[in-house]
């Protein structure tokens, strides 16, 4: 009967994970149909606005795959960010089961958003290649580390955000729409190297940025990526942002649960 | 054996004062007995209850036990995409149960619970009774020593009613229960001990009756003390709603009684 507490927290993690799943798309058989839409959706959205960019720097990179590989990165950061936010507060109910505890729910919740955006990355750029678009699939270790970062970094500012969150519920607008200048400011649509040079010093100091040029750089082999990438920087801060969410969530932890 | 150690529990108030419910309690429960928590609104009963099932911690102090302790019966934490058998699957695998176990509890449920279909319906479908239904039968489809119970009622019809109530009676027979409950017949009916919580101390009666009366007793006090008069036939411990039961009874007697004066 005794169960050590790492089964408990497996099994924990599990019943979640299948919880989100059903929620997020389950009483519908066609709801995973729009996992595919928002990234498909955004990529249409930019297209039309090709004509605009097109000659500026794109070295001959297939525009959508250019912004494929830097929105769906994107999009789970921004995803993992919001739902760890919003972990405690949609699950409220589940806490009077004692094995359940809040940071089951935000290991949960990036659990299935990292398995929804890997299937996306994958579709998506398996589609664009069948459709006859260069997809160089250059060096997949960067790719590979950048998610994990993404992932982790997610994680924390969730967990901060979520902190935040509790103590003034006002807040969540805002940070939910701070995500906007976020995207902005991160080179999805624009190539950094297009921007004015004044300009970069400052922007280099957002960790997303590096994070999508890496992303890119691995990629393309035409992609030069800005002076001053540096992926010691994206791993440093989001260690950062992890190991701060993570000591201010567990400090807080009983006062999240409390009502 | 559930045994509280220094268990202290304060909660802070908006204003930034901190309220304590406990300070330095100790109390064993005693072993084997279905236990019955009363006390005025606040006192911290579910407070107790809550830290004796392991959700609320308690700021210093520990619980002790060997005893396999359930959630609060009447919660599942449902949400209203899932339906009925979503939510019975996901209790079981927060409790690791094999696939086997699993599927038991499950037909266990669909039968306990009379919903038809819709016990493949999306909870937000569901009305509160058949709520009732679902959260009631998925604590019995798990057999632990002690079942938490915050007022729990028994929900729905007059059949489910007396079906629910006889399982739990059968149930009592090898589990126990610990119940927070308002309602003195039901502790009465179903308690062996009672335990008064009041001003942070957790008082035991071994009897059942003694325990109640200490109660009211005390509840009369505060009244008296108010300078409140008792109303003379309702009993001082009755709240709101038990009061408006008991004149519901009162109305539907007074109906029957007429309903068969022209038949004689």
């Amino acid at each position: 009967m005794a169960r050590t507490p790492w089964q408990v927290q497996k099994s924990v993690i599990f019943a979640l994970f299948i919880r989100e799943l059903r929620t997020r798309f389950g009483t519908y058989k066609g709801g995973y149909i729009w996992l595919l839409a928002e990234p498909i959706l955004h990529i249409a959205v930019l297209m039309s606005l090709r004509s605009f960019i097109r000659d500026r720097s794109m070295y001959g990179i297939d525009f959508p795959v250019f912004i494929a590989v830097g929105v769906i990165p994107f999009i789970l950061f921004r995803n993992i960010t919001m739902r760890v936010m919003d972990g405690v507060d949609s699950n409220r109910g589940l806490f009077s089961f004692k094995q359940i505890k809040p940071i089951d729910t935000f290991l949960a919740r990036a659990l299935l958003d990292t398995m929804v955006s890997l299937s996306v990355f994958f579709l998506l750029l398996t589609g664009m290649y069948w459709f006859g678009l260069d997809v160089p699939f250059r060096d997949p270790l960067p790719v590979l580390a950048i998610y994990v970062l993404l992932i982790f970094g997610g994680l924390g500012l969730g967990m901060i955000f979520c902190v935040i969150t509790h103590y003034l519920p006002e807040s969540k607008s805002i940070l939910r729409l701070s995500m906007m200048p976020l995207y902005l400011m991160s080179g999805i649509i624009l190539p950094i190297a297009s921007l004015p040079q004044w300009l970069l010093p400052y922007l280099l100091w957002n960790p997303l940025l590096h994070a999508i040029e890496i992303m890119r750089g691995a990629f393309f082999v035409q992609y030069h990526m800005v002076q001053g990438i540096s992926p010691l920087f994206v791993v440093m801060s989001t260690l950062a942002v992890l190991a701060f969410g993570f000591t201010w969530y567990w400090n807080r932890r009983l006062e999240l649960l409390a009502r | 054996m559930i045994e509280l150690r220094n268990i202290t529990k304060s909660y802070r108030l908006d204003n930034g004062e901190r309220r304590y419910i406990f300070r330095d309690l100790n109390f064993t429960f005693p072993e084997g007995a279905n236990i019955g928590l009363i006390g005025r609104n606040g006192a911290g009963k579910s407070t107790l209850l809550r830290i004796i099932g392991g959700i609320d911690t308690p700021d210093r102090g520990k619980v002790v036990t060997d005893q396999n302790i359930s959630w609060p019966v009447g919660t599942t934490g449902m949400q209203g995409s899932l339906t009925g058998r979503d939510i019975v699957k996901f209790v079981c695998r927060v409790y690791g149960t094999s696939h086997e176990e699993m599927l038991e509890k499950v037909r266990f449920v669909e039968e306990f619970a009379e919903l038809g279909e819709y016990f493949d319906q999306p909870i937000r479908f569901y009305s509160s009774g058949m709520r009732g239904r679902i959260n009631f039968g998925t604590s019995l489809a798990f057999d632990f020593d002690y079942y938490l119970m915050d007022e729990v009622g028994a929900t729905g019809d007059a059949a489910f009613k007396e079906k629910s109530k006889r399982i739990l009676e059968e149930r009592i027979e090898r589990a126990h229960v610990i119940m927070v409950s308002h309602n003195m017949s039901e502790i009465a009916r179903l308690c062996n001990v009672v335990v008064l919580v009041q001003d942070g101390e957790a008082i035991l009666y071994e009897d059942v009756k003694e325990g109640i009366a200490a109660y009211q007793s005390m509840v009369k006090k505060i009244k008296v003390a108010r300078g409140e008069k008792g109303r003379e036939n309702a009993s001082p411990a009755q709240t709101p709603k038990e009061r408006l039961e008991e004149r519901r009874l009162r109305q539907k007697k007074r109906q029957e009684r007429l309903a068969r004066r022209p038949q004689q």
